[in-house]
Parts: structure tokens; sequence; C-alpha cells
């Protein structure tokens, strides 16, 4: 990544001409986005439930129809009834339309003159109020007209437009029919038309103006929040190019794979402008930081991209796998959405790590202003206190996130779900409500079926099996789930009461009878009802529940009665619009749950891997998973939904969010190698990280604040959680992210890997003699590299004496002060690759007698008494080998030193035999 | 399924009788036939010529009424598509093509098809049968004591209620208790009927009358003897046609009525109750010699 990045540093030209290209290109496709909305993206994806539903649309059919309302006190006056007539005819002579429904075509099945009369309520205009109030009353008889066509007042008629299957444009119908309907606006006291054309047109409507109104609010958010934390023209610039390159990428895979712009996959560029800003952030940073060091434009970006190369790439891959993770679902919107954001977020990362080292490259000198203005006065003195009063408060701050943690899982009981398309639109939404005037006054525009299948012909033909259908509609009755059913039974029973002249309608009693019947009852009238070989029956259950939970306990419910009370040959089946949405709920609470753990098993992973441990890994998720858990506790507080927008705020955000703490790990492990201290490594990183770490979260927060003003409710609701995620995690990030990691020693899988001298020099070494590898990398893992310079301190006499040290390249002088002079010291030896020094003191727990000092650039392998007694007490194997080795390395120094002890006696006897010698 | 405008022309002549209404229909199917006017002109002809034949010497037929399937309005012909093998369907025209759906019927049509067409075969059947009773004897009849009356409006006194009577003694001394040839529909069977003993007092002796063809009330028998009391809660009948026709051929006019039953347990197939009478001012009665149709509920 850092030679990558390199080269594009130093071919500057050569990345902006590929880009333009690749754009160019891409913009050719742009003209192929459409937007298109339909109910089934809402729905899962391979869903058998899916299946089912298909195969009872096509056996009963399943026409789309638009619902006219009419809203007046007298309804059946003359002038509105040959208004609403007039409208009739406008309607079916559309070429869209199909059929209408209503009461001038409903047939009221009576008897005339012995014989049998199908004529409409309406075939003629009542004469009189009187004879109005008795065809209403009669017609409130009929199942297929109370709650449908008309409501139990009699004050909201329906016509029910039933359109054709071929050539449905929403934006033709809906104009077509309110340009029809107009005329009877002045007629009644309302008028309006509702369905789901005019709820996929309004919603289409406001994708495009969402866009044009969202969008530059974002890109105005983004360039606020830059403009405050970093105030470099250039720096401002940069995020909006790459986000808008990748944006004009992004529609373009869309224009070319034919992935439409709907309510969820719409906000990808808004998320791309307000998320992709971030790596770009980090780099700007990097580079300034450099800049602010005194270092020229190409030092500044070697600087940038050696020490923020790798950083960006892993955080661009948890970012990625967070937008991907989304795209779990089965639901495929989501499925959309997780693809295509993944993917533009690919091509940001592309476009980032490209474009910003070739930008700065030509332009890193134009600095336009003095350097970020909010944080310039966080100086490291600053950081330095605020880790200090961190560390001091380290329980109280623990105890403060454990009881809003808590405060928050008792918020999670409070959850729902709630799935409905039509929820998508804010309350002054239109359609929404004249959609709650139908659930108000009539049963509903929502529906699902009861599919009765016995498999063999003529089944529902037979008294028996009509009145199993009828103890369901009963049941459905009684249980106040719908206030209309409407089955092949209900046909059946009016045509018997017609026949038999009663005076309500009443299901035949004998098997005869009905074969009577059927000879005058025309199959197509009720074959949404009934196959044609009477196998299998179905009764619509209309409904106007809007809570999906309490949709579920009624279908349960009814499951539960189906299942104990019908006869067992039947295969009874629920089914329709509504159960594939309680399906979807399922799909994206499940979805969910897989995509944050996904997530945050794919963030441990890595983090483990990183830095060899574990332990490390199920640490660094604690200040990520906080946010998490505040997000479903302000969703169950504040009666926020789980629904297809707040359903990715917690990945999304958490794929963010990780950025952060990924950030704060790595450069903690720089800073840590670099100052030998941890406390020093601490303050630093928090110095470091401040201004990119709140600058990407400010404008994160900011972009994502924009979602709230969306009129879509579910995008809203998502922008407002994703901000409380990211602003929590920022909030985890300098807290408790600090505390955490300070706990730990971090030696990162790159620092074993990059130094071969280490996989060389350190099983040759006398320490780690005669154990295996996994034992050496374990014990190498509780353990620190420090690098130090050429005559700089190891340890001085008189320090703790808490460590020993393994040299694993260069040379260190150990000596020892004498009392001659404050200059002079004896040197006791000198240690090279794979020698151990230290140990003597350690072990004796006495302070340093000695100095010991580099003597060349020396890189020191450093092992703590702390992590030898867990060797001890977790490892006996290792530890007993350890002190063998140990006890080995001193006498073999104790041997040597004794050599050398008897040399110098030697030397000293006959330095004194010469001086006597010379005396005499 | 086949409808009339898609029929082959020679299927016309096939199937339809030399009738007033068939002779129209012929008309109709040379007018919408296919291929050359000629062919067109030739049809016009022969229906022309069915059409003058069917008048001459022949009862005036009056148009018969029947429920038209699936629709169940009432009309005086109807088109019926029926199987008549396992993979065939014809298209017949009723009553003009009721000798060809008898024949068909005869040779086991109605053993092929779904449940509701093996039950319209049933229908066509009773539909033609009834045709045939009411034309079996073309002579026009000289003796016309019956079409005065208004049997929509009938007095159930004035029609014989039949074998409600047997528990009695001696009903064929009862008037209205005289036994019913085969065949023929007893009303008193379609309504309740309510055993009050002989020394139950009297309740109601108003005569029961059928308003626009509908009778709902029930039989009762008591020591004045068996009367009817109506209530319009109750199980009925329904005329829905009175045709006259000279059913058994003696020179005096019958009235036939086609009754369906009312209620909540009634079937819907119609019944035929044939009457007469020879003088004008006697008691209607079924004529003798009459040989019904096998209609059930008819017995």
């Amino acid at each position: 990544m850092h030679k990558l990045m390199r080269i594009f540093s130093t071919h500057p030209w050569w990345v902006v001409f590929v880009l333009f290209v690749l754009s160019l290109l891409s913009s050719v496709q742009i003209g192929n986005v459409r937007i298109q909305i339909s109910a089934e993206e809402l729905l899962v994806m391979d869903d058998p439930e899916r299946r089912i539903f298909e195969e009872m649309r096509a056996r009963f059919g399943d026409d789309e129809l638009v619902l006219v309302l009419l809203q007046d006190e007298q309804l059946l006056e003359k002038e509105k009834l040959e208004a609403v007539k007039l409208f009739i005819t406008e309607v079916e002579a559309l070429p869209f339309v199909g059929k209408t429904e209503s009461l001038f075509s409903v047939p009221h099945l009576k008897t005339v003159e012995g014989f049998l009369d199908k004529e409409p309520y309406l075939a003629s205009v009542p004469a009189s109020d009187q004879k109005a109030r008795e065809l209403l009353d009669q017609a409130l008889i009929n199942p297929f007209v109370e709650h449908v066509l008309l409501s139990p007042d009699a004050k909201v008629m329906v016509v029910a437009v039933i359109l054709n299957e071929q050539g449905i444009d929403d934006l033709s119908v809906t104009e077509a029919i309110d340009g029809h309907l107009s005329g009877l606006k002045s007629q009644f006291g309302d008028a309006f038309a509702i369905g789901s054309p005019y709820v996929r047109t309004e919603i289409t409507q406001k994708i495009r103006q969402e866009q044009s109104r969202l969008f530059p609010l974002a890109i105005a958010a983004l360039l606020i929040a830059l403009f405050l934390l970093l105030r470099q023209l250039i720096d401002i610039i940069t995020p909006i190019l790459t986000a808008g390159i990748s944006i004009l990428w992004t529609l373009g895979l869309m224009g070319l794979l034919d992935i439409p712009l709907n309510i969820v996959t719409s906000t990808v560029p808004i998320l791309l402008i307000v998320v992709g800003s971030t790596e770009d952030i980090h780099l700007l940073s990097e580079f300034r930081h450099g800049q602010k060091d005194g270092l020229k434009t190409q030092q500044a970006l070697q600087r940038m991209s050696r020490k923020m190369g790798r950083t960006v790439l892993l955080t661009f891959i948890t970012t990625y796998a967070g937008f991907l993770s989304v795209g779990v679902s089965r639901i495929e919107v989501l499925w959309q959405f997780g693809f295509l954001a993944s993917t533009g977020l690919l091509f940001n990362f592309l476009v980032t790590i490209s474009l910003v080292p070739a930008l700065l490259s030509l332009t890193g000198r134009w600095r336009l202003d003095g350097g970020s203005r909010l944080f310039g006065k966080v100086n490291l003195t600053l950081a330095k206190k605020y880790w200090i009063w961190l560390e001091q408060n380290r329980k109280k701050v623990f105890v403060l996130f454990g009881l809003c943690t808590l405060v928050a899982v008792a918020g999670f009981p409070g959850i729902h779900v709630n799935h409905h398309a039509i929820d998508s639109l804010g309350d002054d939404s239109r359609a929404r409500r004249h959609l709650e005037t139908v659930n108000e006054k009539l049963a509903g525009l929502e529906s699902f079926s009861v599919i009765l299948d016995s498999g063999i012909e003529d089944t529902f033909l037979k008294v028996r099996y009509l009145e199993e259908l009828r103890e369901i509609q009963d049941y459905i009755r009684e249980a106040g789930l719908s206030k209309s059913t409407t089955s092949f039974v209900d046909y059946l029973a009016l045509l018997n009461g017609a026949f038999q002249e009663l005076e309500n309608p009443e299901l035949p009693y004998s098997d005869d009878v009905v074969d009577e019947l059927m000879l005058f009852l025309n199959y197509e009238r009720i074959r949404a009802y009934v196959s044609e070989d009477y196998s299998s029956a179905r009764i619509v259950v209309r409904h106007n529940i809007s809570s999906t939970r309490q949709l579920q306990e009624y279908i349960e419910d009814l499951h539960a009665f189906v299942d104990s009370n019908l006869d067992p040959g039947l295969d009874v089946r629920i089914s329709g619009n509504s159960v594939l949405a309680l399906s979807a709920t399922h799909a994206m609470i499940s979805g969910q749950l897989q995509s944050i753990l996904l997530l945050l098993v794919f963030f441990v992973i890595i983090i483990s891997l990183l830095f060899m441990d574990l332990r490390v890994g199920l640490l660094a998720s604690i200040p990520n998973i906080f946010p998490v858990i505040v997000l479903f506790g302000v969703m169950g507080y504040a009666d926020i939904p789980l629904n297809i927008g707040t359903a990715m705020a917690a990945a999304i955000a958490i794929g963010i969010a990780v950025d952060d703490t990924m950030h704060f790990m790595l450069r903690y492990n720089q800073e840590i190698k670099a100052s030998k201290s941890q406390s020093g490594a601490m303050h630093l990183t928090i110095y470091e990280e401040a201004l990119p770490v709140v600058s990407t979260s400010v404008a994160l927060i900011a972009g994502f604040l924009v979602f709230a003003l969306s009129g879509f409710e579910p995008l809203a609701q998502f922008g407002m959680l994703s901000a409380l995620v990211i602003g929590t995690a920022l909030v985890a990030d300098f807290t408790i992210t600090p505390l955490v990691i300070s706990t730990l020693r971090l030696v990162t899988l790159w620092d074993l890997m990059s130094s071969r001298l280490r996989q060389q020099i350190i099983p040759r070494s006398q320490l780690f003699k005669g154990m295996r590898q996994w034992q050496i990398r374990k014990f190498i893992l509780s353990s620190t590299v420090l690098e130090f310079s050429p005559g700089e301190t190891v340890f001085k006499r008189g320090d703790e004496s808490e460590e020993l040290f393994l040299v694993m390249e260069g040379l260190v002088e150990v000596s020892i002060p004498i009392s001659s002079g404050p200059d002079k010291t004896l040197v006791v030896d000198q240690f090279g690759t794979g020698e151990l020094f230290g140990d003597v003191a350690m072990l004796a727990m006495e302070r340093r007698r000695t100095n010991a000092v580099a003597i060349a650039p020396t890189s020191i392998l450093v092992l703590t008494r702390e992590s030898i007694n867990n060797t001890t007490n977790f490892h006996p194997f290792i530890a007993s080998r350890l002190f063998l080795n140990l006890a080995t390395d001193v006498s073999k120094r104790w041997v040597k030193f004794i050599v050398k002890l008897r040399k110098e006696t030697k030397k000293i006897d006959r330095e004194e035999e010469e001086a006597k010698d010379a005396e005499r | 399924m086949q409808s009339a405008d898609q029929l082959p022309a020679s299927s016309c002549i096939g199937e339809l009788p030399f009738t007033g209404p068939a002779a129209v229909a012929l008309l109709f199917c040379g007018w919408r036939s296919e291929g050359l006017l000629l062919k067109r002109i030739g049809f016009l002809l022969i229906g022309m010529i069915a059409l003058t034949a069917s008048g001459a010497g022949m009862t005036a037929r009056m148009p018969l009424s029947f429920a038209e399937p699936y629709s169940g309005k009432k009309v005086n012909n109807y088109q019926v598509t029926l199987p008549v093998a396992r993979s065939e369907k014809r298209l017949f025209m009723i009553p003009e093509a009721c000798e060809a759906a008898m024949s068909s019927f005869a040779s086991g049509a109605s053993q092929w098809g779904t449940r509701v067409e093996q039950r319209m075969w049933w229908k066509v059947r009773g539909d033609c049968q009834y045709y045939g009773f009411l034309y079996r004897f073309p002579k026009m009849p000289s003796e016309d004591y019956v079409s005065s009356y208004d049997f929509m409006n009938a007095y159930l006194r004035d029609i014989p209620m039949g074998a409600r009577c047997a528990a009695l003694e001696n009903p064929a001394s009862i008037p209205g208790c005289e036994p019913f040839p085969p065949g023929v529909p007893d009303l008193s069977r379609l309504l309740p009927f309510v055993d009050r003993g002989m020394e139950t007092p009297r309740i109601d002796v108003s005569p029961c009358q059928m308003q626009n063809g509908i009778f709902r009330g029930r039989v009762i028998q008591d020591k004045d003897g068996v009367h009817c009391e109506a209530d319009l809660s109750a199980p009925g009948f329904r005329v829905i046609s009175v045709n006259y026709a000279d059913v058994n051929g003696d020179g005096y006019l019958d009235v036939v009525l086609r009754l369906i039953p009312l209620g909540r347990h009634a079937g819907r197939m119609p019944l035929i109750l044939p009457l007469t009478r020879k003088d004008p001012n006697g008691v209607f009665t079924v004529p003798t010699g009459t040989v019904l149709p096998e209609v059930p509920g008819n017995q």
C-alpha cells in the first residue's frame, strides 16, 4: 500500500488522466439509471413464502387496483351518482384499466318473478331517499360490499379500479385517474384515489426531491465541517472530489447492471459523500502533520504513505465489511444497497489512495491557510493532562459506561418492528393520509389470504368443506382481526339467499343444493376465491393492522386455530402481501443481527490477527459494542421501530466507527515503539488522533444528520441513529479505547513479519533454546520491541530492575560507573545479536548496578517480570525451559566473567610483578 | 369454449327443429355464417321457409321462460356448451336444439365433464322435457276454461293439495284430498304441516292466496279439515311460469304451473303442476292421463 501510494504521488498526471477516462466511461452509463419503486423489493429473495404467494396469484389472480374513495353525507343523490357513473365510464375507457368494481357493477343478487336477478345495486338511480336508504342497507348485507365498497355508516363509497397487467406506468395511471376524478371533487365532501401506484408515485417524486435537496445539503454539511476543522482549501475540496468521482462510478455501475434507484439505494450517493470523506481526512491530516514538522511535500507524502497506508487499507476493509454486511439480508432492496454501497466505497478507496497523493503531490505546497483552527490549540500538554485525568478516573469511567450500558439494555424490550412500505412516507404524506382514511372507514388496503387445498376435485362443492371455510371466517371475525373476510362461501350464501328469497345470505344445507346453485354461478365472478376444479379455496382477509407485531400474533393465532380445528386432510396456508412483509421482517431482524455479529467478529479477527492476540481483538470490540447497545436502547425508549432504514444503521455505523478504533490502536502501536513509555505513547496517540478522529466523526455526524431531514421516515431515523452511533463511538474511542488498550502491550503482526532477523535470531538465542516455535511466539507476544539509537540509554544505575533484554539487532555496552570520575566507567561486557542482558538484577530483584547504552542502532526485545510470572503461572512447561535457559545463560556468563576476571587478575598480578621488578 | 359466433353454419341445420324460434335462429346463423354471399343467401332462404312452415297447422306456441345457465336470468331460450365426449364439447341452443341435446344425453353425454357440467346436463334435460311436455299435442284445443283464471294470485283452495290428507280416514271424500297421479307434485309437501287434532278450535278459516305467484305459510289439519295459514316467514313456493297447452290431448286447454320451493331447505329444480277444468266454475284438477316428465321433486 505504501509503495502504491508512493507511485501515485510520483506520477500524479497519470492518475488524473486514468481517473478522468474512467469517469468519462461511467458517465455514459448514467443515463440508464432509472427510478423504480416496487413492493417486491422490500420482500425476501428466494423466500418459500413468496413461491406460495406466486402460486396463489397464478391460481386465483391478484390484480393491482386503485381505490377511488368518495365521502359524503348523501352518497346516492342523483347528480352525484350521475357524476360517478360518468367517471366510471371515462376510467373504464382508459387503456390500462381492466374493469371497475363498485355499486354500479357488483350484482345485487335477488329473485325477480322467480328468476335470478344479478343487476348491480346501482343499475338505476334510487327514486327517493327512502329507496336509497333501503338500497344501501341491502348492499351492506353483502360481504363483498360492506367495508369493501361501502362503509358501514354508508357515507363512504368506493370505486375499485382494477388495472391491466401490461404497460402500467404509475405516473400515467395516477395522472389519468386524478384528471377524471377532478370532476367528482366538487360533488362529494371528499374524493381521492389511493393504491400502490399512488404510493409508488409519491415515493418516486420524493426520491427525486430528496436527491435534489439532500445531496447539496450533505455536501454543504461536509464542507462546513471540513472548513471548521481543517481550514485548507485543498483539504476541503479533495474529499468532495474523491466522493464525487466514486459517486459517478457507482451510478455508472447502477446503469450498467440495471440496479434501480429506490428508497434505499438512493441514499448511496449521499452516504458516499459522508463516509467516503473519512479516509481523505486521515491522509490529509497526516500530510499536514508532516508539513507542520517541517517536511517538504514529497517527504510529507512519504510519511503519509508509510504511516497511513496500511491503516487506510484496514479501515477501508472494516467499513467495506460494514456496508457489505447489510447485503447479508435476504431482502432485495438491502442486498442491492449492500452491494452498491460497498462497491461505491471500494471505488472511493481506490480514488482516495490514488487521487489524494497525486493531488497533494501537485498542490501540497499551496498552503492557503495556517492549518486547522479548531484543534490548533490542542497541544501535547493538553492531551497529556487529559490522559492523566482519564487514568486517574479509570474506575469511575468504567462504572459510568457500565451504568449507561445497563440503562440502554433496559430499553431493549421496547424495540418493535415495522416493515410497512407506506411508513417510508412521512406524516405529511398525502398517500399516507388517504391510506389511513381507507383503514379507518373501510376494511383497509392490506390483505392476506388463507388457502385451503384438498388436492381433490370438487371438494369445495361439498357443504362439509364449505363449513370449514365458514368456520375460519367466523374465527377471524370473532378475533377482531378483520372487518372483512370474503370467500366462495359468501358468494354461495348470497346466491342461496337470493334463490330461497331469504332475508339474509345463508349457506346451502346440502351438496345437492350447492350443485343446483352452481348452475347459476358464473365462475369468473368467483375465480378469486376458488380454483376451477374446486379443489382449493381462498379466504381474502382485509385488514388495517399497521403493527407488525400485532399482525404476527394474529397470524400465529390463526395458524394455531387452523391446526387444531380443521380437517387434517386440508392443507391450509396463509399467504399474501402481509405475510410476505412479515417474512421480510423476520429476515430483516435476523439480517440485522447477522450483520452486526458478522462485522464485530470480522473486526475481532482482524485486530486479533493484527496484534496476534485474541484478547486484544475482544477488548478492542468493547468501544464498538457500546454504541450498538446505546443504539438499541434509544430505539426502545424513543419508540423508533426496526424498519428498512434503521435496520441498516447499526451495521453501517459500526462499520464506520471501528475505523477510529483501528486508527487509534495502530497509532498507539507506532507511538509505543517510538516512545518506549505506555503513558507517553497514549497521550501522543490522543494528540495525533484527536484532529482526524474528531474531524471525521463530526463530518460523519453532520452528514448523517442530513438524512434526518429526509421525508422518508425510515431514512430520517437511519440518519439520526447513525449520527448517534458515530457520536457514541467517538466518546467511547476517547475514553474506553485508551483505557482498554493501555492495559495491553501491542505487538503487531507486522512487527513480527517485517523483521526477518527476529525470525532467524530468536530461535537461535540461548533464552529460547529447546523451545518449540509456538512456545517462542507465545512468549514473544507478551513482550515489547524497543528501538534505540547509538548512545541512547537502555537503563542506568539505580533504575528498577523489572525487565530483561534480548538484543535482536545492534550492540549494547554494559558498564559500571567507577568512583574515580563522574564520566569514568568500567565496561563489564558488550552484548550483540541474540544475547541476553539485564537478567541478573531482575532475578535478584535489585536495582540496576550498571548502565546499559546502545552503541549502534539497536532493536531490543523487552521481557517484563510480569510476563515471566504469567508464563510461570499459566505455561509451566515453557517457564521451566525458560528458567533452565536463563540459568544456563547466567552460568555461561558467570564462567565467562570468571575467566575474564582470572585474566584480569593475572594481568594485575603480572603488572604488579613488573612494577616490583622495576622497583628492584 | 365455443361461442355461438364461432359455430360452423352446418351445425345450425343439424340441431334446430322447424319451429318458429328455430327459424329465427337459422336466419341468424345464415347472417353470421362465414363464406360466400351465396351461402349466406341460402341460409336466409331456408330460414324464411322454416319460419313460414312453423306457423301452419301448429299450436300457437307462446314463448317459454327458462333460467339461463350461469346468469340465472329469465330467458326464452339459451345457449349452453356441454361435453359430449371426453374431450369434445358442443354448443346447444335450448329449447330449439332439444332433440339433439336429448339424443346426446341418451347416449351418455352427461357422464363427461365436471360436476357442474354434469349437473347442467340434467337442467337441459329438464328444460327440454318440459318443452316436450307442453307441445306434445300440437293441435289447438277447442275448449278453454283455464286461461281466464289468475294463477299468479290463485287461492290455494282452488289448487289440489294432494296427499297431505293421507292421514285422514277417507281422504278421497274430502275436497282437496284426492290422490294425485304419479309424478304430480304435492304442493302441501312444500309447506309445514301442523296437526292440531280434531279438538283444536279453528283459528283462521280465511282462504290462503298466492301473492304475485308466491305463497308462504303452513298446512293445518283440524276439525274443519285441511286448510292453510299464510305466514311470510314460513317456507312456501313460487310460481315461476304459467303456460297453457293441451297436455293430454283431450281438446281442453290446460294450464301448466312451474313452481320452485322456497325456504331454507328447498331445492331449486322447478316442479311441474298441470291443471285443468272442464267448466268455468269447476275446481282445478290434474288432467287425466297426464304423463309428466321425470322432474326431481315431482312425485
